[in-house]
């Protein structure tokens, strides 16, 4: 269960567009088409590989109704990725983008890689948002865009594993500064400075790969 | 069959008395078996305190291993749990697993053959069948097995002959002290991996072990079963059903899972005690038949702070304490090994029992209020409470009986006056009717641009969450149910009777209790208003409230916690107390289960000595199970996670005590800081002629923040 980085994600976005629908089908690959409100915060977390390196991500779902902003803004800290999500059936949540965007541009760290998402993709036959349309506004605030359904998992997995690879080439690029925890981004436990000497071969740890 | 019974304790006896003249030596063998017990349960939770228990056979065993740096023999203990679903299953199913991260693997996983079977089944009704597994010396050293072993093995299944306990064999090994060492990263290096454990797939069919539970005191069903049925209908994001690795085999959930996937997914869980980073005993406040604290969680966490739960509801757990107590040298760092003093391994068995002394005085004093003490002894021949203060402190301390409530809420909530006859009451729901109705009827005749306004402002957000509210409580659960058409309705008529307040997330949470309890749809109505407006943990939109309530609560802290404050203070954004909103929010609705909920909302109704009780209660979590918070040095996110892992694992009734003992210290101060005044406010003075006031002191100028409140000292409220 050792990771090389642990990365940070916040859920972003109107209350009722998906957010802990998404998570669930990312972490547990099931979807509950009815699930508790989310109030405060939520907490899951799934490893992925990026480039043969194990990364753990631990994602913080969040509420969405405006009450709980002043909140939402302390979770912001230390994010690394932030996936902002909206109801392609509600232009409502559309809108609101702009506000979320303002706040979480204010509130993060300035690398902080932020990933649009336009949920429910499989209700073509009630969609309001264009495809196009998300994907001009990804454009114009320069964020990556996929259209996901947490129904059926249709892009879930890389709308996770994209934003991951898009912070893993920030962090090889030296944009992120790994030593620093505001980052949202954590060196694994066996990675760590402190713990140089540990050679990371050795049976342990291939043991360990060969169950998690 | 007690006389072989006692035949086996007194040989198990001897065989102590003989290992306790070893003097420090190792005393177990590699592969003995010195706590077993069967039905230890993980939970997968889901609301209402429903809880799915998964039971199964917990075992811990010895396990030898050569020391790299020596010649010694070192020990550790291997603690692995199987759900009795994949015993069954698989009925010819695993003991031994070894965790993959064990430091050295070379006695047990190369010479399986050491390790002996012994069968035995218990011819009694109790029905049990179980195979005891004794594992005696490696290979190298002969595989003869000792009688003792299975002696040792044996008089665990005969301790605590009224349970359908397998208790521990703690005799083993007694007074047992032997000096090891801890392994050390850096230096076991490419064995020692400081994470969690994993689970060698593969499970050896060798040992065979059945446990037949027809007689078990729960009702647990085939676990597949129960989480089937509860994935279906539970939306479990809610509690932390989506923290717990049983309920999400696939689900690595950070602080939670710590075996692997395929191993959760088997209901295996195995680790290496010495990988742990610390273990912990949570004993439940409520007392055995035998008048004894037996019951109560086993915490493990590893070193990413991964949680594991275990319930002990069949007793055990005092044995299990005395056996690690026993075997606490895996808690004291290696003197002879100085170098690797870095980060030592917590082995604390901690009892957070509350002492004698942390209780209120009165605790115990009291008997829940129940319908004969409720008519008789309560209400006078008009229906009057003639003394409300002494009705609260009983509630404060003892509680209503659940059969009572929908009687005594309305008063608490203020619904009704205590000084009501009931004549007076009776005209009173007959002319509240007429009112709600009315408001009812006024929210339907809006004219469209208001609609407009209030459907996207409040119904569709209603609209929205009420099906995302306490459905697996029975009274709002299954499709087209009526009741979650009137919790919508007074949620609608709550936000337009009260356009100020509105409707907020979290308010449905607290309203879904009111309304399976009062079920009348207008009463629980005039009782929600009651909620909402003269409570102080209210669900209000407005961040004034809930910050005023931090405040509070930061001061309690740093008077009644010091050291706890202390740690905040020196994190970056932890004395903003996040970990403490969405119990203040929601009235710790989402904390516990809902038996203990629904006590702890009593209790604060109750407005005995401070209208703050909830800030007690968040004290009391603090101060019972933020001990990890300390040791283990946790910065803000970390405490956060944490109090989260917790989740409908806490003891409510015990927080409850803690609570009320907690209250009673404060208000022994002689003096208190002028922010905590607010906490002295009262709803009245109850027989008193006087409130209680305390001396003042201003300590504006000694909080470095100036943000807190504006001075009360000067008289500006």
């Amino acid at each position: 269960m050792s990771y090389a980085y642990l990365f940070k994600y916040i859920i972003i976005g109107d209350t009722g567009v998906g957010k802990s629908c998404l998570l669930l089908q990312f972490t547990d690959k099931r979807f509950q088409p009815v699930h508790d409100l989310t109030i405060g915060v939520e907490f899951g977390a799934r490893m992925i590989t990026i480039d043969g390196k194990q990364i753990k991500l631990q994602i913080w779902d969040t509420a969405g109704q405006e009450a709980f902003r002043s909140i939402t803004r302390s979770y912001y800290r230390g994010a690394a990725g932030a996936l902002l999500v909206y109801d392609i059936t509600r232009r409502d949540t559309f809108n609101h983008l702009t506000t979320w965007l303002e706040d979480a541009r204010q509130h993060s760290n300035s690398n902080m890689v932020i990933m649009l998402i336009g949920n429910k993709s499989d209700l073509e036959s009630r969609r309001e948002v264009k495809k196009e349309e998300g994907e001009a506004f990804a454009r114009e605030h320069g964020l990556i865009f996929m259209e996901t359904s947490a129904k059926t998992a249709a892009n879930v997995e890389e709308a996770f594993i994209n934003t991951a690879k898009e912070i893993y080439e920030k962090i090889q690029e030296g944009v992120f500064d790994i030593n620093n925890e505001a980052n949202g981004i954590k060196i694994g436990p066996q990675h760590s400075p402190t713990n140089t000497s540990l050679p990371l071969s050795g049976s342990g740890s291939s043991q360990g790969g060969g169950c998690c | 069959m007690s006389s072989f019974g006692e035949l086996i304790r007194r040989a198990s006896k001897l065989w102590t008395h003989f290992e306790g003249e070893k003097n420090g030596k190792p005393l177990a063998n590699d592969g003995e078996i010195i706590y077993s017990k069967n039905n230890v349960c993980v939970h997968q939770t889901t609301a209402e305190g429903f809880f799915t228990h998964t039971p199964g056979y917990l075992s811990i065993r010895v396990h030898h291993y050569e020391a790299l740096c020596s010649d010694d023999v070192e020990h550790t203990l291997i603690l692995s749990w199987i759900s009795n679903s994949t015993l069954r299953r698989n009925p010819r199913s695993v003991e031994n697993n070894t965790p993959c991260n064990t430091p050295c693997k070379r006695y047990t996983s190369q010479s399986p053959s050491s390790e002996s079977v012994r069968s035995w089944s218990a011819k009694n009704s109790r029905r049990h069948s179980f195979t005891s597994i004794v594992s005696s010396e490696d290979a190298t050293r002969g595989s003869e097995v000792r009688p003792e072993d299975i002696t040792a093995a044996l008089s665990s299944i005969f301790s605590d002959s009224d349970y359908i306990s397998i208790s521990s064999c703690n005799e083993s090994g007694n007074g047992s002290k032997p000096s090891i060492s801890l392994s050390q990263e850096g230096h076991i290096s490419p064995h020692d991996s400081p994470t969690c454990s994993n689970i060698s797939g593969s499970v050896k069919s060798k040992n065979s072990l059945e446990i037949k539970n027809s007689e078990s005191i729960f009702w647990f069903q085939d676990f597949d079963n129960l989480s089937k049925c509860s994935r279906s209908q539970t939306p479990s994001g809610y509690t932390s059903g989506r923290i717990s690795p049983a309920s999400t085999p696939n689900h690595e959930l950070y602080g939670r899972q710590i075996s692997c996937q395929n191993a959760s997914l088997k209901g295996i869980f195995c680790v290496d005690l010495k990988q742990m980073k610390s273990l912990r005993l949570f004993f439940s406040s409520v007392i055995d038949s035998n008048n004894d604290y037996t019951n109560g969680q086993l915490v493990i966490a590893s070193r990413e702070s991964q949680y594991k739960i275990f319930h002990f509801h069949t007793g055990g757990l005092d044995k299990l304490a005395s056996v690690l107590e026993e075997w606490d040298f895996l808690t004291l760092p290696n003197k002879s090994r100085k170098s690797f003093s870095e980060r030592f391994i917590h082995f604390s068995v901690c009892k957070p029992q509350i002492k004698a002394e942390e209780c209120h005085p009165e605790e115990n004093s009291y008997v829940k209020i129940d319908s004969k003490i409720w008519k008789e002894g309560i209400l006078n021949e008009w229906g009057q409470i003639e003394d409300d203060f002494n009705l609260r402190k009983i509630i404060f301390f003892a509680g209503i009986d659940e059969g009572i409530r929908s009687e005594v809420w309305p008063f608490l909530l203020r619904r009704f006056d205590y000084s009501s006859t009931f004549e007076e009451r009776k005209f009173s729901i007959i002319q509240k009717e007429i009112e709600y109705k009315e408001i009812d009827a006024k929210r339907r005749a809006m004219s469209d641009e208001e609609r407009e306004v209030f459907w996207r402002n409040v119904e569709c957000i209603v609209e929205k969450d009420v099906p995302r509210t306490d459905r697996s409580n029975p009274f709002f659960a299954g499709e087209n149910n009526e009741n979650v058409e009137v919790m919508k309705r007074i949620l609608l008529n709550y936000a337009f009777y009260n356009p100020s307040m509105g409707y907020t997330q979290g308010m449905s949470d607290l309203l879904a209790p009111l309304l399976s309890e009062i079920k009348n749809e207008f009463e629980t109505f005039w009782c929600f208003v009651g909620l909402m407006q003269r409570t102080l943990f209210v669900s209000s939109p407005k961040d004034v409230d809930m910050d005023s309530n931090l405040s509070l609560l930061r001061e309690l802290i740093r008077l009644m916690l010091p050291d706890f404050y202390k740690h905040l203070k020196c994190l970056p954004d932890a004395l903003e107390l996040l970990f403490a909103h969405r119990w203040i929010l929601l009235c710790f609705k989402r904390e516990f289960p809902e038996r203990e909920v629904l006590k702890i909302w009593e209790s604060c109704w109750a407005h005995y000595q401070t209208d703050y009780f909830h800030l007690f209660i968040c004290l009391s979590i603090i101060s019972i199970y933020g001990i990890d918070v300390l040791q283990h040095d946790m910065k803000a996110d970390e405490i956060l996670l944490h109090f989260s892992t917790l989740t409908m694992h806490m003891n409510g009734d015990l927080v409850l005590r803690k609570a009320r003992g907690l209250l009673y210290q404060f208000r022994l101060l002689p003096k208190i800081s002028c922010t905590l005044v607010k906490i002295c406010d009262l709803c009245g003075p109850g027989i008193w002629d006087s409130g209680y006031v305390p001396a003042i002191e201003c300590v504006r100028n000694l909080t470095e923040k100036d943000d807190f409140q504006r001075c009360t000292c000067f008289g500006d409220k």
